[in-house]
């Protein structure tokens, strides 16, 4: 068990208040103990299996505790106690005078198992050539993960009271190694970074409420600190040391303002809510080694982006069959940091920042018939500074939908939405097609891009009896980059989706899903190169070169899956047995056209996979104290991807690694506790 | 662990020491008034429901709750008159049935929750507004702690979220490390999808600091919306992509040399024409620095 987490436990058991303590006044305590085994085996070593959980053979063990006496309270959880994954939590306090709580938890991320690489230092700041970059059978193993511990705590003052004040503090360590790609064009490099990060969060809010207004403060203050802010390295391809930058160091500030006001005339409500933030990080480029370029015009980068944020909602109910909505929201993003120049190049175009607002109302009308009629408006505008694609959009989206619960076993939905967005681009009017930057006029990115977007939506759901539900819901989504030369032109979707629960018999419980899913996107392209073999930058034109075409692409995703559970209270609830099965799979492939020479071969191994899982438990109670609980696990995963088949870490021109490269797996697990309650 | 960290934690637990000294149970409220039973007419009918109301946390007089109030009348009102009249569901008695309005099931919980913080929001929310209750999550007699249990509570409702978030990326939803109410604010909120925070990268970087900048070279999508690339809560892609890379870089960066070029089965590893630019983590072969760049010369994302 580590460290932090014998302090933990040890902690928890000092302060717990003892059982003595329960004779007087109103008092209780439960718990339980819970103290087992597992075996797990997987045959592949799968990472992916392990992604974010510890499931290892060794002992395991849970803990939970709940005290009161009048009006103390005070409850304990401890789960995974000593693993990977464990989680604590203490929280305690007076009813309605004060809360506190603690916690610590432990989140593994398993990136890629047994990857290889011919660099010594990994987990640091500075990979040193120590193995044959041309011989793989010479290069060391390692391991692509990250774990996360989180601790902290808070407390909330003067429950009860008109009055509230409210603090958290929390630390986040994160400690690993994760892939980073990196290199030019003569070869391209796949290294672990050194993941060493720690973020401390403050806040602290306060404010008053009664029955008929409520106001807040809150300011929160966040730092992040890393403690390889380079990565240095050695290139193999042109035999130099290379220096990358990671994430810099930065402070981050919010302080932000409430105001709620219930019970104004037409039964309505007025929330308000204005935030302001500050994001600051400063460093020098002697500080990431990297060579400093000719003309640099500042040595130190003083990064400061600021944003402002206002929302309003009012809702009413004018009468007692009229609901509305009104909303107003506004968010400004500026961005104050050091434009870096050096001769020939820079970021003098690249410092982001726009604003936004959006307002708009929502209606609800109570028809006949226990039918109700809704529809609503939304008007948006959004402008960005330096982004000559997407200088400006303009969007207005209207929905109507009608709900209806007419019969005592059924309430159905449908609801219809639509949206148009209005982009305008700020390009140089004067460029010209022999301009190697005209070419971008004809790119529309779909983040920003004029578009339409229809979606439908019908939801039904059907309770026959007061032991069957089942719903059932369609969504389709249609997105037509009306505009788009090149670029994404057009995406659809469908998503049909159903789930159930019958509890059949005191015995018996009975539950199910389904989903169905299909994507498709439409793409052009154009294969240009600016100023080689007397290229067009016009890909309206077909310019008869060779080494230039226009082509296509079009992507289709179908996913389905299904889950089915039981649960089986037998022997007057002594014995509990439960079953999951559930099973995804997944297809894609994507098809070409093209009018160059050569003809694009589609791909159909498209992020192919399926996941397989069975899971069974049992539970037996010998008396009301003690329980035996079994448990076994299986889950099968394979995934097919054109990407990674024939995975080679020496292919022409690069170096990998092996990240992601483990996806498949087929483990086992069973397990086996004694559980004690109190 | 750092001394300043320490202190923080014991801070609570001096309050919560000195507190006990000077605070107590709250005055009980006269039980008796026109039309109440007592909970022990109750009971005599409705043994097992009484028997889980007693074991749960509202059945504590110390709290200000049903118990400091008229008990099971408190929430359900006076019952003389469904007694009178021999009893039966909803027979002159306020019952948390699916066929009462929820707008007045929740605002029995609210004439006593309307204190909790984040109750200010309700009205405003989408659940209320979309005829939801508080007993459509919570269990009004739960033997202790009447939360309800993330996700399945919330997976009842949300189908396409269950699915998501059991594809093969996904957030740590289903293992038990994120819940629901890690980012949404189920009690109402004015932000667009019920999120805690105010924006959707506002809670993004909560977890992901490292993601937050400010960067020499800002890549603008990263800097709008993590949603525009990401999907929160589980994708058929990996690292949570809403599209498979490189094509979903290639659907804006589609012009001059690679980026303009395609790849097709053969670009893969075992393909006639393998392409650093297509196999394994393709454009992130060279392009590691993807949501912001601070090296001083620019890259174009690559250190």
């Amino acid at each position: 068990m580590k460290k932090r987490s014998i302090l933990l436990a040890t902690t928890a058991l000092f302060i717990l208040p003892v059982g003595g303590a329960l004779g007087a006044g109103d008092a209780g305590m439960s718990g339980s103990v819970e103290l087992g085994a597992r075996l797990a085996a997987d045959e592949d070593d799968g990472a992916k299996f392990m992604e974010y959980r510890d499931l290892e053979s060794g002992v395991i063990g849970n803990f939970m505790y709940n005290y009161y006496r009048d009006a103390l309270f005070f409850d304990v959880e401890a789960t995974n106690i000593g693993l990977d994954d464990q989680y604590y939590r203490f929280e305690g306090g007076l009813y309605n005078a004060l809360k506190f709580w603690l916690f610590y938890d432990e989140i593994p991320h398993n990136l890629s198992f047994d990857a290889r690489t011919f660099y010594s230092g990994v987990g640091g700041g500075d990979l040193n050539t120590a193995r044959n970059p041309t011989d793989e059978s010479t290069w060391r193993t390692f391991d692509y993960t990250i774990d996360t511990e989180e601790f902290g705590g808070g407390a909330e003052f003067l429950r009860g009271s008109p009055f509230f004040v409210r603090f958290n503090v929390s630390q986040q360590n994160r400690d690993g190694v994760r892939p980073l790609g990196s290199g030019s064009f003569s070869g391209a490099i796949e290294m672990p970074e050194p993941v060493d990060q720690t973020t401390n969060n403050v806040s602290l809010a306060g404010g008053y409420r009664s029955d008929t207004m409520s106001f807040s403060l809150s300011g929160m203050y966040s730092s992040f600190d890393n403690d390889n802010n380079a990565l240095e390295w050695d290139n193999p391809f042109i035999g130099a040391t290379e220096h990358n930058s990671l994430a810099q160091d930065s402070d981050y500030g919010k302080i932000g303002a409430d105001f709620t006001w219930h019970q104004l005339p037409m039964m309505s409500t007025l929330k308000l809510r204005g935030t302001y933030t500050t994001l600051s990080s400063d460093f020098n480029v002697n500080e990431l080694g990297a060579a400093i370029p000719a003309g640099l015009n500042s040595l130190s980068f003083d990064g400061d982006v600021t944003t402002a944020r206002f929302n309003a909602a009012l809702l009413s109910h004018p009468t007692e069959s009229l609901g509305t909505k009104v909303f107003f929201n506004y968010f400004d993003r500026n961005n104050d940091s050091t434009v870096i120049e050096y001769t020939g190049g820079g970021n003098d175009i690249h410092l982001y920042e726009y604003d936004k607002y959006n307002l708009g109302f929502d209606v609800d009308y109570d028809l006949v018939a226990d039918t109700t009629l809704g529809g609503g408006y939304k008007f948006e505008e959004v402008d960005r500074t330096n982004r000559h694609d997407a200088e400006s959009n303009t969007d207005h989206e209207f929905f109507v939908n009608v709900k209806n619960k007419s019969l005592d076993f059924l309430t159905a939905k449908v609801e219809y939405t639509y949206l148009n967005r209005d982009t305008d681009e700020d390009f140089d009017p004067t460029l010209t097609p022999s301009d190697a930057g005209y070419i971008a006029l004809f790119v529309d990115r779909f983040d920003a891009a004029s578009k339409s977007k229809h979606e439908l939506e019908f939801a039904v759901d059907v309770y026959p009896t007061r032991t069957l539900d089942f719903g059932a819901s369609y969504t389709f989504v249609n997105n037509d980059y009306d505009d788009a030369i090149l670029g994404r032109t057009e995406d659809t979707g469908h998503e049909f989706y159903v789930d159930a629960m019958w509890r059949a018999a005191k015995f018996l419980s009975l539950g199910g899903f389904a989903g169905f899913e299909n994507y498709e996107s439409d793409s052009n392209h154009y294969n240009y190169r600016a100023g080689f073999m007397g290229q067009t930058a016009n890909p309206l034109v077909e310019d008869g070169n060779p080494s230039s075409f226009r082509w296509s692409q079009f992507d289709e995703e179908d996913f389905w899956t299904l889950g089915l559970t039981a649960k089986m209270p037998l022997m007057r609830d002594r014995l509990v047995l439960s079953f999951l099965a559930q099973y995804q799979e997944s297809d894609g492939e994507s098809d070409f056209t093209t009018e160059g020479a050569t003809p694009l071969e589609s791909i159909d191994e498209f992020e192919d996979y399926y996941i397989a899982t069975f899971e069974a438990r049992a539970s037996y109670a010998f008396t009301e104290a003690w329980a035996l609980n079994l448990g076994y696990l299986f889950e099968k995963s394979n995934y097919d991807d054109r990407q990674y088949e024939g995975y080679d870490l020496s292919p022409g021109g690069t170096s990998l690694t092996g990240a992601y490269s483990d996806h498949d797996y087929d483990a086992h697990v069973g397990y086996v506790t004694l559980k004690y309650s109190f | 662990m750092k001394r300043k960290y320490i202190i923080l934690f014991l801070l609570p637990f001096s309050l919560f020491l000195l507190s006990t000294q000077s605070l107590g149970a709250e005055g009980e409220m006269e039980e008796t008034a026109m039309g109440f039973i007592g909970a022990e007419t109750c009971q005599e009918c409705h043994e097992d429901t009484y028997a889980s109301y007693a074991r749960s946390i509202h059945s504590r007089k110390v709290i200000k709750g049903p118990a400091a109030q008229n008990a099971c009348e408190t929430c359900h009102g006076a019952g003389a008159e469904h007694v009178e009249k021999g009893g039966g569901r909803d027979v002159a008695i306020f019952a948390f049935d699916d066929d009462v309005d929820p707008a007045a099931k929740s605002a029995k919980c609210l004439s006593c929750h309307r204190q909790n913080t984040d109750m200010d929001s309700w009205e405003i929310g989408a659940h209320a507004r979309n005829e939801i209750s508080c007993d459509s999550c919570h269990d009004l007699h739960a033997d202790t702690s009447q939360r309800p249990s993330e996700p399945e509570v919330c997976f009842e409702c949300h189908q396409s979220v269950r699915i998501e978030v059991n594809k093969r990326s996904h957030h740590p939803i289903i293992e038990g490390k994120v819940s629901c109410s890690s980012c949404h604010q189920p009690h109402g909120s004015l932000t667009e999808g019920g999120l805690k925070t105010a924006g959707s990268q506002e809670l993004c970087y909560e977890c992901h600091a490292d993601k937050r900048g400010p960067y020499i070279y800002d890549h603008p999508p990263v800097e709008e919306d993590c949603m525009i690339c990401h999907t929160p809560h589980g994708s058929r892609h990996a690292r949570l992509m809403k599209e498979k890379v490189p094509n979903i870089c290639q659907d804006c960066h589609d012009w001059s040399r690679h980026p303009g070029t395609p790849y097709d089965n053969e670009a893969g590893f075992a393909g006639s024409g393998p392409s650093n630019r297509f196999f394994a983590r393709s454009c992130l072969n060279c392009h590691g620095t993807i949501h912001g760049s601070n090296t001083f010369e620019n890259h174009r994302f690559t250190r």
